[in-house]
C-alpha cells in the first residue's frame, strides 16, 4: 500500500506543480484568470499560460520523465548506482554535437540543434556499443568505457568553448539545461516519443528486476543477458536522445530520480520506473519554477535548479537511511 | 497471478493517462487558434480607418515577413545595437532586453532613452514580460531568437535582423530596415546621410590611416582581439585601417606572443574591468617591443561604445575616439 500511496504523492506533488508553474513568473496570473485563460481562453494572460507557460511545463514534465526512466534502466543494467546517463558519456556526446551547431553553424535553422542533438547521443552509444565490444565486457568495465567516452565529448566541448570565448553563452546556457521558449513544437514533437519509450521501459521492469541480480543470475532464470542488455542500453539512449534534445543536458535528474524513488519503494521496478519518472517531472517542475522567479526578469536555468534542489534532499535521504541502518 | 493483473492495471492507466494529455493538448491548440484568429482580424481591421499611413508596410526578413498595417508604437528591441537605432530616429522603445545592466548603454544612448521595461538577457529575454508589454513590433536577432522566433511572432509581428554576427555595413543595410520598419524611412535616408557626413569629416582630420589598429577587450583571463570580422574591426577598416590580424575568427584569443608577433602599430583596449590582463602583461618585456608601446600608441576607450552599441551613435564614437587619439 505504501507504494500506492507514494506514487499518487507524487501525483499530486506533480499536478500542484503544474498550476503552480502556470500561475507563477515574471508576470503573475491570480487563480481566477488562469481558469479564464484555461478554460474560455478570453483572459489578457491567456497568451502567456497557453502558448507560453503550458508547453513549457509539458516538454518539462516529459523530458524529467524520461531522463529519470534511463537512469533507471542503466542504474540497473550497469548494476552501478552511479550509472546515470550523464556518466555513460551519453548527454556529453549530445551536448557535443549541439555545441559543435551553435559554434560552427550559427546560421542554422533552429530545429537543427535538437537533431543534432539526438544523433550525438547515438554517435555516444554507437562509440560505446564499439569499444564494449557490443557489450560482452562485465558491467563495472562497460561504465568505466562509458566515462572515458564521455571525457573524450567533454574535451572536445572544452575546445570548441576555448576557441570561440567570446561567444559561449548560448552553449553554457544549451549545456545547463533550459525550459526558456519551449513552445509547443518542442512538446509535441517530444510527446510521441515519451508516449512510446515510457511504457516500453516500464513493462521491462522484470527484466531490470533481474538484471540487476548479476549475470549468472539472469542467465540461470534464461534470460540472454547480452542481448536484453543492449536492448535496455538502446531504451535508455533513445529516452536520453530525445529528452536532451529538448531541453539541453540535464544530467543531474537521471541520476538523483532513481535513487530518490529507490529509498521510498525499494528496488521493484514495476514500482521503481513509474515513481522515478514521477520524481524526474516533479524535480525538473520545481527546479523551473524557481527559476524563473529568483531573478526576474533574467532566468536560472533549470539545470543549475534541479541541481540545487535535488544534491540536498538526496544527501539528508541517504543520512536518513543510515540512521534507519544503525 | 496477481502480479500479472496489477501489470495489466498499472499499463491501462498510463495509457489512459497518455491519451488524456494527448486529446487535451490536441484541444487546446485547435481551440486558441480558433479564438486567436478573429481578435488578429479585428485588430488588423479596427485602425484601418485612421491609419496614418495608407499602404501596410511589408518587410521581408531572414526568417519571414513582416507585415505592419499602422506604425508601431510599443516597440521592444532584443539588442543594444536596435536601441541605438531606434535613439537615432527619435522613437521610444518600450521593452529593451539589456541583460538587467542597465549601466552596458553607452552614456549617448542613456541620455536620450526614456522609461522603459528591462525584459532581462539578450541570450533569454523574458517572454512573460514581452508578452505582457503587449507589443506592437519586436526586433530580434536571428542567432539568439530563431528558436522562439514562432513565440514571439505569435506575441506580435517579429523583425528579425542578423545582428550579432553583422560587421560595419551589415549594421548599416539593417538600420534602414528598422528604420522602414518603425515608418520612419525618410530620416532614417537622412540620418544615414548624416552620419556618413560626419565620418567623412571625422576622416580628414585623422593624418595617418595607413596604421594596423587592433581593437581588443581585455579581461583578467585573456586579451580577444577584434579582427576586421568583427564590429569594430570591420569599421576601422572600412575607415581604410588595416587589420593586422587577418584571422577568420571574430573575436580571436591572443597570447602576449602572438600579439608581439601582429605587431599592431595602435592598440585600443575594451576593458571588462578594472584590473586585466594588461597589468600583468605590461611588466613583461615582450609587451615593451610592441610599436604600439613604444609610440605610446596604446589608448583605453569605453567597451560598451567599441563593442556593445554596434549602431550609428556607436560608429560616431569609435571615430569620435579615433580622432581623439590618433588625429592631428
Amino acid at each position: 500500500m505504501r507504494k500506492w500511496y507514494s506514487l499518487f504523492i507524487a501525483l499530486l506533488l506533480l499536478l500542484f506543480l503544474i498550476v503552480m508553474s502556470l500561475r507563477t513568473g515574471a508576470v503573475p496570473v491570480p487563480f481566477r484568470e488562469l481558469w479564464a485563460s484555461l478554460l474560455l481562453q478570453d483572459s489578457p494572460s491567456a497568451y502567456i499560460v497557453l502558448q507560453y507557460r503550458l508547453p513549457r511545463i509539458l516538454t518539462g514534465i516529459l523530458a524529467g520523465c524520461g531522463l529519470a526512466a534511463a537512469g533507471v534502466i542503466l542504474q540497473s543494467i550497469i548494476r552501478n548506482p552511479l550509472a546515470s546517463p550523464d556518466v555513460i558519456g551519453i548527454t556529453k556526446g549530445a551536448g557535443f554535437t549541439a555545441a559543435a551547431v551553435i559554434f560552427l553553424f550559427p546560421g542554422a535553422p533552429g530545429y537543427v540543434l535538437p537533431m543534432a542533438a539526438f544523433t550525438g547521443a547515438l554517435a555516444a552509444l554507437l562509440l560505446l556499443l564499439l569499444l564494449s565490444k557490443r557489450m560482452t565486457l562485465p558491467p563495472a568495465t562497460f561504465a568505466l568505457v562509458g566515462v572515458a567516452i564521455g571525457a573524450i565529448f567533454q574535451a572536445g566541448i572544452q575546445y570548441l568553448l576555448v576557441k570561440h570565448p567570446s561567444d559561449i553563452n548560448m552553449a553554457l546556457l544549451w549545456m545547463s539545461g533550459s525550459l526558456w521558449g519551449r513552445g509547443w513544437d518542442d512538446a509535441l514533437s517530444l510527446l510521441p516519443w515519451m508516449a512510446l519509450l515510457l511504457p516500453v521501459a516500464w513493462i521491462q521492469f522484470a527484466k531490470l528486476n533481474v538484471l540487476q541480480l548479476g549475470d549468472e543470475g539472469g542467465t540461470a532464470l534464461g534470460l540472454r543477458m547480452g542481448r536484453e542488455r543492449l536492448v535496455l542500453l538502446l531504451l535508455a539512449v533513445a529516452l536520453t536522445g530525445s529528452s536532451v534534445a529538448a531541453v539541453g543536458s540535464i544530467g543531474f535528474i537521471g541520476l538523483i530520480s532513481p535513487h530518490i524513488a529507490r529509498l521510498i519503494v525499494g528496488g521493484r521496478h514495476q514500482w521503481l520506473v513509474p515513481l522515478a519518472a514521477l520524481i524526474g517531472a516533479d524535480l525538473i517542475l520545481l527546479g523551473d519554477c524557481l527559476g524563473r522567479i529568483l531573478i526576474i526578469p533574467r532566468e536560472v536555468p533549470v539545470g543549475i535548479m534541479t541541481a540545487v534542489l535535488g544534491a540536498p534532499y538526496f544527501i539528508y535521504l541517504l543520512r536518513r537511511e543510515r540512521i534507519k541502518a544503525r | 497471478m496477481k502480479q500479472h493483473q496489477l501489470t495489466k492495471a498499472l499499463l491501462f492507466t498510463i495509457i489512459g493517462l497518455i491519451t488524456l494529455i494527448l486529446s487535451a493538448c490536441g484541444n487546446s491548440n485547435s481551440t486558441t487558434e480558433a479564438v486567436a484568429s478573429p481578435t488578429a482580424t479585428a485588430a488588423a481591421a479596427s485602425p484601418s480607418p485612421s491609419a496614418e499611413a495608407a499602404s501596410p508596410i511589408v518587410i521581408e526578413h531572414q526568417l519571414g515577413t513582416v507585415t505592419l498595417d499602422k506604425t508601431p508604437e510599443r516597440i521592444i528591441v532584443l539588442e543594444f545595437s536596435y536601441t541605438d537605432a531606434l535613439m537615432t530616429l527619435g522613437v521610444q522603445p518600450v521593452g529593451v532586453a539589456d541583460d538587467s545592466d542597465p549601466t552596458l548603454f553607452m552614456d549617448a544612448v542613456k541620455a536620450q532613452l526614456g522609461e522603459y521595461t528591462s525584459i532581462g538577457s539578450r541570450y533569454e529575454p523574458n517572454i512573460e514580460l514581452i508578452s505582457s508589454l503587449q507589443p506592437d513590433l519586436i526586433i530580434a536577432d536571428l542567432n539568439h531568437h530563431k528558436s522562439v522566433y514562432e513565440q514571439l511572432n505569435a506575441i506580435a509581428p517579429t523583425l528579425v535582423l542578423n545582428d550579432h554576427q553583422a560587421d560595419y555595413n551589415e549594421m548599416l543595410s539593417n538600420y534602414s530596415i528598422i528604420a522602414k520598419a518603425v515608418g520612419k524611412e525618410a530620416e532614417g535616408k537622412q540620418r544615414l546621410e548624416e552620419h556618413e557626413a560626419k565620418i567623412k569629416a571625422a576622416q580628414q582630420k585623422i593624418t595617418d590611416t595607413n596604421l594596423t589598429i587592433l581593437p581588443a577587450v581585455v579581461n583578467p583571463k585573456g586579451f580577444f582581439a577584434h579582427s576586421d570580422h568583427s564590429y569594430a574591426g570591420s569599421f576601422l577598416t572600412a575607415l581604410g585601417f588595416t587589420d593586422p590580424v587577418a584571422n577568420e575568427e571574430s573575436y580571436p584569443q591572443l597570447s602576449l606572443e602572438q600579439l608581439v608577433e601582429t605587431n599592431p602599430q595602435a592598440i585600443f583596449l575594451l576593458p571588462t574591468e578594472e584590473i586585466t590582463i594588461i597589468k600583468e602583461w605590461e611588466k613583461n618585456p615582450l609587451w615593451q617591443q610592441l610599436d604600439a608601446v613604444t609610440n605610446s600608441k596604446v589608448f583605453t576607450v569605453e567597451r560598451k561604445d567599441w563593442a556593445l552599441s554596434r549602431g550609428l551613435i556607436g560608429s560616431e564614437k569609435i571615430i569620435e575616439d579615433l580622432v581623439k587619439y590618433l588625429g592631428a
